[in-house]
Parts: structure tokens; sequence; C-alpha cells
């Protein structure tokens, strides 16, 4: 017996539905212009310090530019990883560990996190 | 539909998948997941210790999750950490439970103690020494468990100097460890004893982080890039 | 089964000589010839002008400024400085009587003492020895008296010696170059991580510069200081900018240090006292 289109879509979208539920439930929800303004500030994130950021100020080039995001990280946990501790994907990076060494509060991770994915 | 087997496998499969999907992401733990469990277990763990209510159960999970990092169980590592952080709190609430709920002006009091006591206080010095002599001996039973205690900040400003000086003897101390104890002693001198412990701990982790980022840099040499 | 054997050795020896330690002749090469790689277009006497070597209008911008060179006075106080009697009648020509064109000796090895000597560090040996209170190692007088010393030590030849029958040399080399390689700070930089894998690259408006030629410049007016500063004043600056504790100005770390980056540097022809941004 052959599915119908019919269930195959309701399949698909009751699948697609739950995961973006769960991946949304896992992490807790930041605030973006409070992220965004981390991002920028020297004495907190500086991501531009590195990143070309859209909006950003005379931003460096010592990493990639912080556009497309969801096309380059599978899941905003894996950039969370990255951001807690960019020496376990690459051991020779120059990016600061900022969550590892409690650079950023609790609070200022979560807004980054969730301002950098929205890029 | 047909109560048949293909039918029945259908539902089965989406039924299966509605609960196994979204309790995959679940179950999958990342290492950062289970670092900052630890770090919320070690801060709790820290807490608990300052108020003299260190829980050597709590210790050894901590131990346990960290041991379980390099092997990547990731899942059981931050159920570790949890339940560590939980005994803390547990055991940090019990020990501030069996002390009395201050009366205001008995909060008051406490809080002008200590500035006194330390002779800090704009106030001239015979009038500053009366009301110290009187708030000291019960400023340990008055303080509630909002303010924590003058003991507890400075077991905490201790243990804080302790991290940092370890660090400083590895080559490794952070730039502002210091100036962190500093501002922790002045929260405790004026009274400020939650902030002052926070600040300690807050220093201390600094010190423990500068040793440890020592210790693992102790090969360092040319990177493979420059050839 | 005898070729099997000489085979089996010889390959057992060149997979361990890889893991022997590399001298520090092999660690200059490596170096050097990493920096000319990565800047081919740089000739090699240019790198002791740091990013003006590489960018070419911040060098069009700093060669306006060396045409009124912001170090000058500084030179002038220098001169004064070496020429003024101390309280016992002596001067710093009794201290160094090759002087003022000293520069190129330092730093080096003291097997007696020990100890790295760096200049700054000779220049208040000669102060304590008649007399006269210390300068402090980032600012103020000294750099005025190693601004004059630098000045004419123009074009002498960076020539670091680490002694071959003193292995405590090499230690203090040995450390120089951990310091050197090694993450510190809540940032967790090496000096590497921006002078080496990022020279030439942008951080935020600036351009790192290269560690290939970092030496022999100093002291330095640097306009973001609007003053004189020297090599040390630089390194705790540096160390800030990772929020790492600088080591004590002068100190073992520091002048290890300066015996590792200077012994990389050899081969340059001295340019201080410079100006930078």
């Amino acid at each position: 017996m052959s599915t119908s289109r019919r269930d195959l879509t309701a399949i698909a979208l009751a699948l697609t539905a739950i995961t973006l539920g769960a991946t949304a439930a896992e992490s807790p929800k930041g605030d973006i212009a409070a992220g965004r303004a981390i991002a920028m500030d020297r004495a907190q994130g500086n991501c531009i310090a590195c990143h070309v950021l859209p909006g950003g100020d005379s931003p460096g080039a010592i990493g990639p530019a912080l556009v497309a995001m969801k096309s380059r990280f599978p899941s905003k946990e894996a950039l969370a990883k990255q951001i807690w501790d960019p020496t376990v994907r690459n051991p020779d990076t120059v990016m600061p560990p900022f969550g590892r060494h409690a650079i950023l509060s609790e609070k200022e991770f979560n807004d980054v996190v969730d301002y950098i994915w929205s890029l | 539909m047909k109560p048949n087997i293909a039918n029945l496998s259908k539902v089965f499969l989406i039924a299966a998948l509605t609960v196994a999907v979204p309790a995959g992401s679940a179950w999958a733990t990342w290492r950062y997941q289970a670092e900052r469990a630890l770090a919320a277990a070690k801060a709790a763990e820290a807490k608990a210790t300052a108020a003299g209510a260190a829980s050597a159960e709590s210790a050894q999970l901590i131990k346990e999750a960290q041991g379980l990092l390099p092997s990547r169980q990731y899942t059981k590592a931050r159920q570790l950490a949890r339940k560590a952080k939980a005994l803390s709190e547990t055991a940090l609430q019990n020990a501030k439970a069996q002390q009395p709920a201050p009366s205001p002006k008995a909060k008051a009091k406490a809080a002008a103690g200590p500035a006194a006591e330390q002779a800090k206080a704009a106030e001239s010095p015979a009038a500053a020494k009366a009301p110290a002599a009187t708030a000291a001996p019960s400023q340990a039973a008055t303080q509630g468990p909002a303010a924590g205690s003058s003991a507890d900040a400075d077991k905490a400003i201790a243990a804080a100097e302790l991290a940092r000086k370890r660090a400083a003897s590895a080559g490794g101390e952070w730039r502002d460890t210091g100036s962190i104890i500093k501002k922790a002693k002045a929260a405790a001198d004026s009274g400020h004893y939650a902030d002052a412990v926070r600040l300690a701990e807050q220093a201390r982790r600094q010190g423990d982080l500068g040793f440890e980022q020592a210790m693992h840099q102790q090969k360092a040499d040319f990177p493979a890039y420059m050839k | 089964m005898k070729k099997t054997l000489v085979l089996v050795t010889a390959l057992g020896l060149i997979s361990t000589s890889a893991l022997v330690c590399a001298t520090p002749k092999e660690d200059q090469e490596r170096f050097q010839h990493y920096f000319e790689t990565r800047f081919p277009k740089v000739a090699k006497n240019d790198f002791v002008n740091g990013v003006y070597a590489i960018d070419a209008v911040a060098r069009e911008n700093w060669e306006a400024i060396e045409e009124f060179p912001p170090y000058d006075p500084a030179i002038s106080n220098g001169e004064t400085m070496w020429e003024t009697p101390f309280a016992d009648g002596k001067t710093y020509k009794d201290c160094f009587p090759d002087g003022p064109a000293i520069a190129g000796k330092y730093p080096y090895w003291d097997k007696q003492r020990s100890m790295v000597v760096t200049l700054p560090l000779a220049v208040n040996a000669c102060r304590t020895t008649h007399g006269e209170k210390p300068l402090k190692y980032a600012k103020g007088p000294i750099t005025d008296i190693l601004a004059y010393i630098a000045f004419k030590s123009r074009g002498q030849i960076t020539n670091v010696v680490i002694p071959a029958d003193d292995p405590k040399a090499l230690a203090a080399y040995e450390k120089g170059k951990h310091i050197y390689f090694a993450r510190r700070g809540q940032l967790n930089f090496s000096c590497a991580s921006c002078h080496a894998g990022n020279s030439g690259n942008r951080l935020r408006t600036e351009i790192l510069s290269p560690a290939f030629g970092q030496t022999t410049h100093w002291p330095v007016y640097r306009s973001k200081w609007g003053d004189m500063g020297t090599l040390d004043r630089r390194f705790a600056g540096c160390f800030k900018q990772v929020r790492a504790k600088p080591y004590k100005a002068q100190g073992e770390e520091y002048r290890d240090l300066e015996y590792f980056l200077t012994y990389m540097n050899n081969g340059l022809p001295l340019n201080g006292p410079a100006s930078r941004k």
C-alpha cells in the first residue's frame, strides 16, 4: 500500500514543527538587541574587532564575516559551542573562549548567541 | 484508513518519530552544556563552602563529572553536575535556615557594625567604637540569608587570594583578578557581604582558570603554521 | 637482513632527531623564513619599519611624520643626560667607555651573574653605582637616555649571542621562547597569535605588525601614548590588552623574552628611536 501525498506532507510538516520546537526549547531565549550591543562593545564581546558584522563600524578582518550563520552552523547549539570554547574545533584559533573563560556572563553569552544566530 | 499491517506500521512510524525526534535533541548533550553545568555546580559548591555548608558528596560528584569530559560523556557529566549543584544549594539553604531572621534594627546595626569595626567610617573613632562593640558579637547571628556574613566574605576573599597567588606562581595571573579582590574587600568593608562573596568567587574562578591555562601551556612552542 | 637493520636504524634516527629540541639557530631560521614567506614583497631590512613596510598608506603618513620626528626632543634630552655628570662627578661614559653607540651590544648573557642584561638594566646599574636614583623602566627620563643611545647606534646589526659554554643562557632563551608562544590572559592570546599568525591582518582599525623587526627600533614615540615608551612599556600594554597581568618591568621574564625576541631578529639593522601609531 503506498503512502498518499497527503500523508507524506503531514508527516514532513509534523516532523519539521517538532524539530523546530525542540531546538527552540533547548536553549534560553536571548535578547538580540542586547547581544548586538555586546558584540560591538570593546569592553565586552568586541566581536567586531575581528569579524565583519552588519552595520558595524571599522570591523577587523581576522575571522570570517558573521553572515548567513544558519548555513554555516547546523544549529544554534553548535554556534553556542563555538563561542563558548573555539579551541575545541581549532586548537590554534585566536578567538577567545568567551564561555570557558567567563569573559561574558551567562546572560551576556545567551544574548550574544541569539544575536549572532540571527545574522 | 484500513486497519491493515501497512497502515498500522505507518501510524507506528509516525508516533515513534514524533517521540524520537524531539527526544533526540533532548538527550544529545553538547560539551559546552556539560561545562556550563559544571561551572554552575562549582559556583554553588563555593557558595556553600563559604557558608560553612560544604558537602563532600557534591565535591565528589563534581570531580566525577569533570573526569567524564575527556571521554565525551557529556550527558552523564551534566547530570552529575546538576545533581552536585542541587546538593550544594540545598546544603546552603539548610545552613541559612538555621540562622534566625534579623529584625530591621539588628540589620541596620549589622550594616553599621563592620564599617565601624574597620574604622573607615566618617564618624569619630570614639563614636564608632561603641556601636562596634555591641554589634560585633551578635553579627553572625543577626545576618540574614540575603546578606551573608562577614565570615563568609572573609573566607571567600581568602580563597580568591589563594587562587590568585597560585595563578601568579605559574606565571598565569589574569589582569583583573587583583582588582576584583579589591572590590570584594571594599564591599565586605561596607557590609555588603553578599556582593563581597560574589566578587570573591568571580576572582577565585579567574585565579583557577589562569592557573589551569598556565599548566596547559607548559609545552608551548612554535605553532605548526610557522614553517 | 643487514640492509633492513640499517634502514630501520636510519629511519629511527631520522624520526627521533625530529623530536629533539630545535637549536636557537634553527628556531631563528624558521622564524625569519616564516615572515619572509608571509610578506614576500618586503625587503629583509625593511621589516624594521613594522607596519610601514607592509601598508603603503600608513607608510606615507609615517614618512610625513618623520620629517619632524616626534622623538627629537627625547634625543636632545638624552644627549644632555649623557653629558651631565652624576653627583659623584662621573658620567655614563665611565660605565660605557664605548658609548654612546652601544645599543648593538644588548641584550647579552652575563655569565657571572647568570642573567640576561638589557640596555635599560645596564643604564640603571650605572646610575646606582654612581649614587643616582634608578629610573622607571616604562616611560619618562629613561626613554631620553635610551633614545640618545639608540640614535647613536643606528645601523648596528642585531647580533645576540647565546654562549655555548653556559647551559643557563640557553635555558633563559628557552624561557623567553616559551613566554612568546604560550597563551595567556582571559582572552587566551599568545604573542604569536597576533604578531605571527595574524601579522598584516586588521584588528579593528589597526594592522598587526610582524614580530620580525619588532626589537630594532626602541624606544618609540607612540601617537597612541602621546609619549615615548620602552619595549617594557609595550610588553606591559600587550599583556593588559589580552587581560593578563604584566610581569615586572625588567624582571627575569621580560628580560628572557627580550633575549629570545632579539635573537630572532639577528641580522636586522638597528633603527631607533622610532615613531609609531
